[in-house]
């Protein structure tokens, strides 16, 4: 017994030593925001950022700490940046109202028109991808895979060896759902988008300084990163405007990349 | 038609061909008068006498050619078949003197043959005086000789008939330096001419010059077919039912005498006032609805111009409009007919104006300075000025935008924009600082498993525990093992039976639901008949029982490969069974 009582009383001196850089970690994060929103309103834009990108820096991953990055990044005059943490904010508060006005401001300001993107197929056949995001796409898939198994449950107590059609139904939508939020997966792993910082960026045939210029792009321009060699990301504009770019003049949306 | 006509002859030829005496083709050029009158016609027949060609009149400069018939006949004379050909022309001079009708070329089969020239005197006496009352004329005049620019004149044709006619056809002139428009309506009345009673055809065209000086409008040209009484003894063939009617047609033309236009330009503007274009005669009106109303009430303001002359390129006159009411243009409405001195109606221009601060307010007035055709001059008219008298909404003193009234008046409503672009503030709650949840892949993949797994494990333990209790399932693991029993003892007839009845009477229980040994036929029958086991199949069942038993208890003596047979039938009845 007396045995039991010392190794709990180690066990717990051993998890409060665990917890107190955790806790020391929070504390400094709290400073850091409260800091940042002060300095915010006292007009010190990049002080701001500072304390924000701090708080970002240790790993949080919080679509409302992005978005206060976007909007100090916009009001220090940096539109490369700002559209950069406003995309990372909308992946996790997509629905978010004060992001979305933020961000369309914020894109009125982007010289580059959008490359006109035809109705493709793909956008057609899977519309449901373009109009719900990510999460809610996973969140179907796990109540139709619920709901389909509950479905299975009831017939094999009544011992039914076919399946009806409500079940069926269920069946595809768990299936098409299940699919896109794979190829969602998929999609942020294997095909990274990118922002250009910088206000001019000129775009080259080849990596390196010397090669043709080929177009120019703006801050806050999307582009997609197809490749990287040496300090260079092949970029892709629009179906016919590809070309090399310096990988200091854009960064990579996705934080995971 | 001329299609028609080739084929005809083609054909014609062909069936009469042997018949045909052919002596080479002849042409020839007749016409029927030599000496004709300034604005008359003469006729000129082509003949082609064995052969069918084509007769060009392009070399023909001093005529007017006008192409009317053509004739085929094929005559027997002594036995002896000849073609005739004869195209028949409409000339009308275009000039007096000896002029001369030159050699014609007309092609038959690939060459070329001509015509002889005839020589035409056309005097300066015209025929009309010849005959102070003809049977035919035609007259053309002008409403203004002397017209200015864009100001409509009117050009009328007139057709005076003594005797009946046919085939009339009217061949305007160009109208060259006019914008000519057809009056759709044309005119038939009956006129007296020295003391002769004509019927008189009108046709009436509206021109708009659109160039200053002389102008010269062209003859019309009327050409038609005089219908005259046959002389010749009537036949029954000169009934008007075969066709014929006993009258001939005689081809005629008849020719205006051509007009001079002087078109004056409009005397150059002086005027301190907007010259608004319009040429003619016009006048303009200034009204409003109702002079007294509150803030926010609609009310329509019209300028109607009004008149005879180039009304359609009409404008709005400008006006002032102070900045307490709103102004709201309507589309023009148009009110306009083409009549005989050109275009006639009104034009009204409408404006919905909506008071905005209450006061008094004068709008006007208006004026439009257009040239007077009439007068030679340019006239200014002014309207009168309107005063509004507006008074404050009753429940609003400050509106600036329309409200509805039970009236009905018009609401304005107005579209919100911004005014000025800035970002929304920073989010400042705490949480800001706690990581968001995400669902990665594997979790994923693992709640998308779990309902499965669970199904999994429920059912499977569910089955495990349950089934193995059962009678059903006690019953059916008994026909499976007295079956794989009797399999091994093939050699030994008695205990291959008793294990292969054994067999399938637990797999016909396992069907109840119920444990046992043994079962009657009808007991078997009612089993799989509850069970839904086929009615043909169940015979087979009961005949299999009863093969066994009478084997097993009559002695009936098997060998091993009859043993085989029925190990192999039964087998296949207790997995349908089981």
């Amino acid at each position: 017994m007396i045995m039991i009582k010392k190794s709990f009383f180690i066990f717990m001196i051993f998890f409060i030593f665990l917890l107190i850089p955790l806790n020391a970690r929070c504390g400094n994060n709290a400073r850091a925001f409260l800091d940042g929103i002060k300095y915010y309103k006292a007009g010190e834009f990049q002080k701001a950022i500072d304390q924000f990108e701090k708080i970002a820096g240790s790993g949080v991953k919080n679509g409302a700490l992005y978005y206060n990055l976007g909007n100090a990044y916009l009001k220090s005059g940096r539109l490369g940046k700002a559209i950069l943490w406003y995309e990372r904010a909308l992946d996790l508060i997509p629905h978010d109202p004060d992001l979305k006005f933020n961000y369309e401001y914020a894109l009125s300001l982007v010289k580059d028109k959008k490359p006109d993107e035809n109705i493709s197929v793909f956008s057609v056949l899977f519309f449901w991808k373009f109009f719900l995001d990510k999460k809610t796409i996973q969140l179907l898939a796990i109540v139709f895979s619920l709901f389909f198994w509950i479905l299975i449950g009831i017939n094999t107590l009544r011992r039914k060896k076919t399946i009806n059609i409500t079940s069926c139904m269920v069946l595809i939508l768990f299936l098409i759902f299940t699919a896109t939020a794979c190829y969602n997966y998929y999609e942020r792993c294997c095909i990274k988008q990118g922002v250009i910082l910088q206000d001019e960026v000129k775009v080259r045939s080849g990596f390196d300084d010397g090669s043709t210029e080929l177009f120019e792009l703006h801050a806050g321009t999307k582009v997609r990163v197809e490749e990287a060699k040496d300090d260079f990301y092949k970029i892709r504009f629009s179906d016919k405007m590809i070309g090399w770019i310096k990988k200091d003049k854009v960064e990579i949306i996705s934080l995971s990349g | 038609m001329k299609l028609l006509k080739h084929l005809s002859g083609f054909i014609f030829i062909l069936l009469m061909f042997p018949a045909i005496v052919y002596g080479g083709p002849r042409v020839s050029a007749t016409v029927d008068r030599t000496s004709i009158g300034p604005g008359e016609s003469l006729t000129l027949n082509v003949t082609i006498e064995g052969g069918d060609g084509d007769v060009d009149t392009s070399p023909v400069r001093d005529f007017k050619v006008i192409s009317r018939e053509s004739t085929n006949s094929i005559n027997m004379v002594n036995g002896k078949f000849s073609q005739k050909l004869i195209y028949n022309f409409v000339l009308i001079p275009f000039r007096q003197g000896r002029l001369t009708i030159p050699s014609l070329p007309v092609t038959i089969g690939g060459k070329t043959y001509y015509t002889k020239p005839i020589s035409i005197n056309v005097s300066g006496v015209p025929s009309e005086t010849k005959d102070n009352s003809p049977d035919i004329f035609v007259k053309a005049k002008v409403s203004n000789s002397n017209p200015y620019l864009n100001q409509y004149i009117n050009y009328t044709f007139k057709l005076y008939q003594a005797v009946r006619i046919a085939n009339a056809q009217f061949d305007p002139p160009d109208f060259a330096g006019f914008n000519a428009t057809e009056l759709s309506d044309r005119k038939t009345y009956t006129a007296v001419v020295s003391g002769r009673r004509y019927r008189v055809t009108e046709l009436s065209y509206v021109l708009l010059p659109l160039e200053t000086g002389d102008l010269m409008i062209e003859p019309g040209v009327l050409s038609c077919d005089i219908v005259k009484r046959s002389t010749r003894r009537r036949s029954i063939f000169d009934d008007p039912f075969f066709g014929f009617g006993g009258a001939s047609y005689e081809p005629r033309v008849f020719k205006t005498r051509p007009l001079k236009v002087s078109v004056k330009p409009l005397p150059s503007y002086k005027g301190d006032k907007n010259f608004s274009s319009l040429v003619g005669k016009f006048d303009i009106k200034f009204q409003i609805e109702k002079t007294k109303m509150k803030v926010g009430d609609s009310v329509t303001l019209s300028i109607t111009i009004q008149g005879q002359g180039n009304i359609k390129d009409a404008l709005e006159p400008g006006f002032g409009i102070p900045d307490a009411l709103k102004a709201y243009k309507d589309n023009p409405e148009e009110d306009i007919k083409l009549g005989m001195e050109g275009y006639k109606g009104k034009k009204i221009f409408r404006t919905a104006l909506v008071p905005v601060k209450s006061g008094t307010y004068t709008i006007g007035p208006v004026e439009l300075t257009y040239f007077d055709v009439f007068r030679g001059r340019y006239v200014t008219k002014k309207t009168q000025t309107i005063t509004l008298d507006i008074s404050p909404a009753p429940t609003e003193e400050k509106t600036t935008i329309a409200t509805p009234s039970p009236s009905g008046s018009l609401l304005f409503k107005k579209k919100v924009e911004f005014k000025g672009r800035d970002i929304l503030p920073l989010k400042e709650n705490i949480s800001a600082i706690k990581n968001q949840k995400e669902i990665s892949f594997p979790m994923f993949a693992g709640l998308l498993a779990l309902p499965a797994i669970i199904y999994l494990i429920i059912f499977g333990f569910v089955r495990l525990t349950k089934e193995s209790d059962a009678p059903s399932y006690v019953m059916a693991k008994r026909a499976k093992a007295q079956f794989k029993k009797a399999a091994s003892r093939v050699n030994d007839t008695n205990a291959f039976l008793s294990c292969l009845y054994s067999a399938l009477i637990s797999a016909i229980l396992s069907k109840a639901g119920v444990n046992g040994e043994s079962i009657t036929y009808k007991e078997a029958e009612k089993i799989l008949a509850k069970s839904g086991y086929p009615e043909d199949k169940t015979g087979k069942v009961i005949k299999m029982i009863e093969e066994i038993e009478s084997a097993r208890f009559g002695g009936t003596a098997i060998n091993k490969p009859e043993n085989k047979k029925l190990l192999a039938r039964v087998e296949k009845i207790i997995k349908e069974l089981i």
